[in-house]
C-alpha cells in the first residue's frame, strides 16, 4: 500500500525553482531531454522531443544560450531538427527542421545570435557533410555550407569570429568565418591523416581556450587529445583513455575533462603541460558528453549505456577526483549541458 | 525535497528508489500553457479562386512554436469528404513566432476534375504541441464552364437501388432545342440529402446512409433526377476473438512476420520498467499450434531498435533491421532459417552506407530493399543483392527527395515507397513500365496528398489499389489510392477512425478484408470489396474491431497499442508495442 501511495507521486515531479541550477541530458532512444538536479542527479522533469510518435528520433546535442535564457537540443533522426526552449520553465518555443542529413552538437556564438549544427553524416564516409547555420531568434536556417567528412562538432571561439569544425571522417579541422561562413583555414589534426572516409584520428569534438588561441581536439581513434593553435600549428598531444569523445575546459583553464567512451572513464588533463593528471573510472558504459559547472569544481558526464544497459549521468568532483553521484538517466544518453538557472526578468552578466 | 529528506530519511530513500523506478517516458511535468494566436481573417470565401493567403499573428506576450498549420479534409454541404481534394498550406510549420509577430500563410487548393459542382468547406487550424490554438474556415465553389444551351437532360445508367458503398455509374444525355444530343456538355451532379452519399463530377454515386437518395444532374437550366434506394451493406457484425497472448514484458514489441510454423517478433526502443531492456532482440515463436505460441528461441544483436523483420517467400532466410547500435554501425542481420525455430546468423551486414540505421526491409526474390534513415540523398532506399546471403552487396539506391523514406513494399516489379511528406513514390523495379530494374530503380509515379505523412503502404494488384497510412495525424486516416495506372496514381477513398492513428496493415485479398492496426484503438477489420470510393467508414463496411487489451497508452506497461496485423492460416497475429504477441481469430 505504501508503495502504491508513493508511486502515485511518481508522476508529479518537484516544481523547479527559477534560480535552481540545472543539468540537461539527451536520451537518444526515449526521445526526451531529462532535466536533472545537479546536486544529486535526481530527475526533475522529462521533456519530450518527440518529432514522430513511436519512432526513435534520437536527441543528440544540448546547449544553453550564453545569456541563459534558452536552451537548445538537436534531434538527429527522421527529420533532423533544432529545438528551442525557454530555460526558466523549460517551455518549448520553437523548432526548425534542418535540411541536412542529421544533427549532432550545437555551437552557439557568444552573442547568442547563431548556432552551428553539424550533420555528422556517416552514410557517405568519403564525402563532405554540412553544417547548418541557424539564426536563433527566429530559427531561420541561414545556410548549410558543405564543410568536410562527418562533421560532428562546430565550436565557436570565445571572440565569436571563428568556428572550428571537427571532421570526424576526414581527420581535419575546418575553420569557418562565423559571419561570412567562408572557409578561413583547413588543417589536419595529426601528422598522418587518413583519407576522407578512412580516418586515422577521427576528431570528434573541440574545446577552445578562453583566449581563443588554442583549441583542443579529441581524437576518437587515437586515444588522444591534440592541442592546436588557431593557425593550425600543433602544440602537442596528450594520451587519454580509449575512444575520447566530448571534452570541456574549466573556466579557469586549469583542467581539461575528457570523456573516454571506450574505457568507461574520464581523463583530467593539464592543458598547459599536456599531461593526463588523472583517469577516473565512472562506472558506466560509453562516457560521451561532458559539461562543467560554472564554478569549475564539477564535471557532469553522460554515459550512453549499451543495448543491454541504460544510460547514466555521473558527477565528478574535479578536486577530489571522486564520483559524487551516478544515476540512471535515459537510454543512449549523449548530450549534456549545465545551466545555473536564472531569476525571472534578470540578465546574466 | 531536501528538508523532507532530513526529516524522514528512510521515507526519502524509498521515494528515491521509487522515483528511479518511474524512469518512464510518460511522466513529463512540463507546463504547457496555451498561447493566443489569431488568424486574420477568420473566414474566407474563395469562390472560384484556388489560391489565397491569410495571416497568423501571435497575440500573446510570449513566444510560441513550433506552430503547425493543419488543413482539414475538404467537405461538401453534407459533411462528406471529397476524395483527392486538398488544401496545401505554406509554411506548414512556423518554427517560432515571437510575441506580436505574424506570418503570412499561403493557401493553395487542389480540386480534382472529379469534384462535382457545388460549395465546399475546409478548416485550417494552428496547433502548438498538438493543441489547436487558432482556426479559420474557408469556403470555395466549383462551377463548370457554361457550354451550349441545354434544353433537356436525361440521366442514364446507374440504377435505382444499391447497397451502402456500392458505386453506381450514371451518365447524362443533354439535348438542344432540336433534340440533338450535345456531346461535350459539362454536367453538374449533386445528391440530396447531401449526407446520403457522394457523387463525383463523372456521375459516380456511392451511398452512405440507408434510405432514399436523389441523384441530380444539372446542365444550364435543364435537370434530371433519379431516386435511389440505398440499403444496408449487410456486412455481418463479426468479432476478433482473442485466442492467445504472449507477453514480452521486458521490451517493447515492434514488427513481426509469420512463416510456416514460426512467428518472429522484433523489439523497439528501451522499455522504462524495472528490468526493462532495449530493442536488441528478435523473438522466435513456435506456432505449430496456431493459437498457442511458444517461445522457442531469440536472436540478440547489437542494436536498440529491431524495427522490422521479414522472411523470404521460400522461408529460407529472414532479415532483421537494426538502429542505434552500441558500436555505431547499423544495418541488417541475415538469418538462416534451415531450422526455422532456431535461426542462425548468416551475417551482420553493416557497411558505412547503412550507418544511420535501417528502419524497414522488404525481400523480393534475390533482392532486399532497405530503408535507410535520413532525409538526404545518401539516405533513402538501398537495394541489396542477397543471392548469396553470406555476401550481401548494395546494388542500387534511390532517394525521392523532400522528406525521409519510412517504408517499402515490392510486388510485381513495382516498389511502393512510403516517403513521408514526399508522398507515395512508385518505382519500376522490373514491371516494365519505366525501364527500371532492381539494380536501376526508375520512378514511375507519385502522389503526395497535402498534409499527409505516408508511413506505410499495402499494394493490392488485383484491385489496383494501394492503402496508405499516416501514423501521426489525428483523427487517423487510411487513404486508398487507385494505381491502375501506376504513372498516375489517384486518391479515391479513405477510412477514418477518431482518437488514434493507424499503423501497419494486412489485407486478406482473397476475402477483400483489410486489417488495419490502429495503435491504441486496436485492430479494425474492414470490408474492402468492390470499387472503393469516398469515406469507407460511412458505408457500413466495418466488420469487426478488436481492442483486445482495453484502452491505454502506447509505450506503457499495458493496454492496447497495435503495431501490425498479419493474417496467417486463419489467425490474425498482432504485434503490440506494450503487450507482445496476440493471436486473434476472425469470427465472421
Amino acid at each position: 500500500m505504501l508503495a502504491v501511495v508513493l508511486c502515485a507521486g511518481c508522476s508529479r515531479q518537484p516544481t523547479p525553482t527559477d534560480s535552481a541550477a540545472r543539468l540537461y541530458v539527451t536520451s537518444g532512444v526515449t526521445d526526451e531531454v531529462l532535466r536533472l538536479d545537479p546536486s544529486d542527479g535526481s530527475i526533475v522533469s522529462r521533456i519530450p522531443l518527440e518529432r514522430r510518435r513511436d519512432e526513435v528520433d534520437e536527441p543528440h546535442g544540448v546547449a544553453v544560450s550564453p545569456d541563459g535564457r534558452h536552451w537548445y537540443a538537436t534531434v538527429s533522426h527522421g527529420e533532423p531538427t533544432l529545438w528551442k526552449f525557454e530555460l526558466q520553465e523549460d517551455r518549448l518555443v520553437g523548432r526548425v527542421t534542418l535540411p541536412t542529413a542529421g544533427a549532432a552538437r550545437i555551437g552557439i556564438t557568444p552573442d547568442g545570435r547563431r548556432a552551428f549544427v553539424p550533420d555528422y553524416d556517416r552514410a557517405r564516409p568519403g564525402e563532405p557533410g554540412r553544417v547548418a547555420v541557424v539564426q536563433l531568434e527566429d530559427l531561420t536556417v541561414v545556410a548549410t555550407p558543405v564543410v568536410c567528412a562527418g562533421p560532428h562538432h562546430a565550436a565557436v571561439d570565445p571572440a565569436g569570429e571563428l568556428v572550428a569544425v571537427a571532421c570526424s571522417l576526414g581527420d581535419e579541422i575546418v575553420m569557418l568565418d562565423s559571419e561570412t561562413l567562408t572557409e578561413r583555414a583547413r588543417f589536419p589534426v595529426g601528422p598522418n591523416p587518413g583519407p576522407a572516409g578512412r580516418p586515422n584520428y577521427r576528431p570528434l569534438n573541440v574545446a577552445w581556450t578562453a583566449d581563443g588561441e588554442v583549441l583542443f581536439v579529441s581524437l576518437h581513434a587515437a586515444a588522444a587529445v591534440r592541442a592546436i593553435r588557431r593557425d593550425g600549428t600543433a602544440v602537442g598531444t596528450v594520451e587519454v583513455g580509449d575512444r575520447p569523445a566530448q571534452i570541456a575546459l574549466t573556466r579557469d583553464g586549469a583542467t581539461l575533462v575528457v570523456a573516454n567512451r571506450g574505457d568507461a572513464s574520464i581523463s583530467l588533463v593539464d592543458p598547459h603541460q599536456l599531461t593526463e593528471r588523472a583517469r577516473i573510472p565512472v562506472g558506466a558504459a560509453h562516457p560521451h558528453g561532458v559539461a562543467i559547472d560554472e564554478d569549475g569544481v564539477r564535471a557532469y558526464v553522460t554515459c550512453e549505456g549499451t543495448p543491454e544497459t541504460r544510460g547514466r549521468a555521473v558527477a565528478v568532483d574535479l578536486d577530489t577526483e571522486r564520483v559524487l553521484w551516478s544515476v540512471a538517466a535515459g537510454a543512449y544518453t549523449l548530450g549534456v549541458a549545465s545551466a545555473r538557472g536564472r531569476q525571472a526578468g534578470t540578465e546574466r552578466p | 525535497m531536501k528538508a523532507t529528506c532530513r526529516a524522514v530519511p528512510v521515507l526519502c530513500a524509498v521515494l528515491v528508489m521509487l522515483s528511479a523506478a518511474c524512469d518512464g517516458p510518460d511522466d513529463g511535468a512540463i507546463a504547457e500553457p496555451t498561447v493566443q494566436l489569431v488568424f486574420t481573417p477568420t473566414t474566407l470565401a474563395l469562390g472560384e479562386e484556388r489560391v489565397a493567403s491569410i495571416e497568423l499573428r501571435n497575440a500573446d506576450d510570449r513566444a510560441a512554436g513550433p506552430v503547425e498549420i493543419v488543413a482539414s479534409t475538404v467537405r461538401d454541404g453534407g459533411e462528406n469528404a471529397i476524395p483527392g481534394a486538398s488544401l496545401a498550406v505554406s509554411p506548414s510549420e512556423i518554427p517560432t513566432l515571437a510575441a506580436g509577430d505574424s506570418r503570412v500563410i499561403a493557401l493553395d487548393l487542389s480540386v480534382p476534375e472529379s469534384v462535382a459542382d457545388g460549395e465546399y468547406r475546409i478548416d485550417v487550424e494552428a496547433r502548438v504541441e498538438g493543441r489547436t490554438v487558432a482556426s479559420f474556415g474557408a469556403t470555395f465553389s466549383v462551377t463548370r464552364a457554361d457550354g451550349p444551351v441545354v434544353v433537356a437532360l436525361e440521366i442514364t445508367g446507374g440504377g435505382s437501388a444499391s447497397e451502402q458503398g456500392d458505386v453506381l455509374e450514371f451518365g447524362a444525355t443533354a439535348r438542344d432545342g432540336q433534340g440533338t444530343v450535345l456531346p461535350d456538355v459539362v454536367v453538374a451532379w449533386s445528391v440530396e440529402p447531401a449526407s446520403a452519399g457522394l457523387v463525383t463530377s463523372r456521375g459516380e454515386f456511392v451511398g452512405y446512409a440507408i434510405g432514399p437518395a436523389s441523384v441530380i444532374a444539372h446542365a444550364g437550366d435543364a435537370a434530371d433526377t433519379v431516386e435511389i434506394a440505398v440499403s444496408s451493406r449487410d456486412v455481418p457484425a463479426g468479432i476478433l476473438e482473442v485466442r492467445a497472448h504472449r507477453v514480452v514484458p521486458e521490451r517493447y514489441t515492434s514488427d513481426h512476420w509469420e512463416s510456416g510454423d514460426v512467428a518472429f517478433t522484433g523489439t523497439w526502443g528501451c522499455r522504462a520498467v524495472t528490468g526493462g531492456m532495449c530493442g536488441n532482440t528478435l523473438y522466435v515463436w513456435d506456432i505449430t499450434t496456431r493459437d498457442s505460441p511458444v517461445l522457442s528461441d531469440s536472436v540478440l544483436v547489437d542494436a536498440r531498435v529491431v524495427n522490422d523483420v521479414k522472411v523470404s517467400a521460400d522461408g529460407a532466410i529472414a532479415i532483421i533491421t537494426h538502429e542505434a547500435s552500441g558500436d555505431g554501425s547499423n544495418g541488417i542481420t541475415l538469418l538462416d532459417l534451415s531450422v526455422p525455430h532456431h535461426p542462425s546468423v548468416i551475417t551482420r551486414f553493416a557497411p558505412a552506407d547503412l550507418a544511420p540505421g535501417v528502419h524497414n526491409v522488404w525481400i523480393d526474390g534475390t533482392h532486399a530493399y532497405l530503408v535507410v534513415d535520413g532525409a538526404v540523398p545518401d539516405a533513402g532506399l538501398r537495394v541489396i543483392d542477397i543471392a548469396d546471403p553470406t555476401e550481401p552487396r548494395i546494388v542500387a539506391s534511390f532517394y525521392g527527395g523532400g522528406s525521409f523514406l519510412h517504408d517499402v513494399v515490392v510486388r510485381d516489379g513495382l516498389a511502393f515507397l512510403s516517403h513521408w511528406t514526399a508522398g507515395l513514390v512508385i518505382l519500376d523495379v522490373g514491371a516494365g513500365i519505366a525501364g527500371g530494374s532492381p539494380t536501376l530503380p526508375v520512378e514511375a509515379g507519385r502522389i503526395a496528398p497535402a498534409g499527409y505523412r505516408v508511413h506505410n503502404a499495402w499494394y493490392w494488384p488485383d484491385a489496383g489499389y494501394v492503402f496508405l497510412g499516416d501514423e501521426i495525424g489525428i483523427p487517423g486516416q487510411v487513404l486508398v489510392i487507385d494505381v491502375t495506372d501506376p504513372t498516375d496514381p489517384k486518391q479515391v477513398a479513405s477510412f477514418a477512425v477518431e482518437g488514434a492513428a493507424p499503423h501497419n496493415f494486412w489485407i486478406d485479398e482473397a476475402s477483400a478484408v483489410a486489417y488495419f492496426a490502429w495503435y491504441e484503438n486496436g485492430v479494425h477489420a474492414v470490408d474492402v470489396s468492390g470499387r472503393l470510393l469516398g469515406e469507407l467508414e460511412k458505408q457500413g463496411r466495418r466488420i469487426a474491431h478488436g481492442q483486445y487489451d482495453g484502452g491505454g497508452t502506447c509505450l506503457s506497461t499495458a493496454g492496447t497499442c497495435a503495431w501490425a496485423p498479419q493474417l496467417h492460416d486463419g489467425h490474425v497475429y498482432v504485434s503490440d508495442m506494450n503487450g507482445g504477441l496476440w493471436v486473434l481469430r476472425p469470427n465472421f
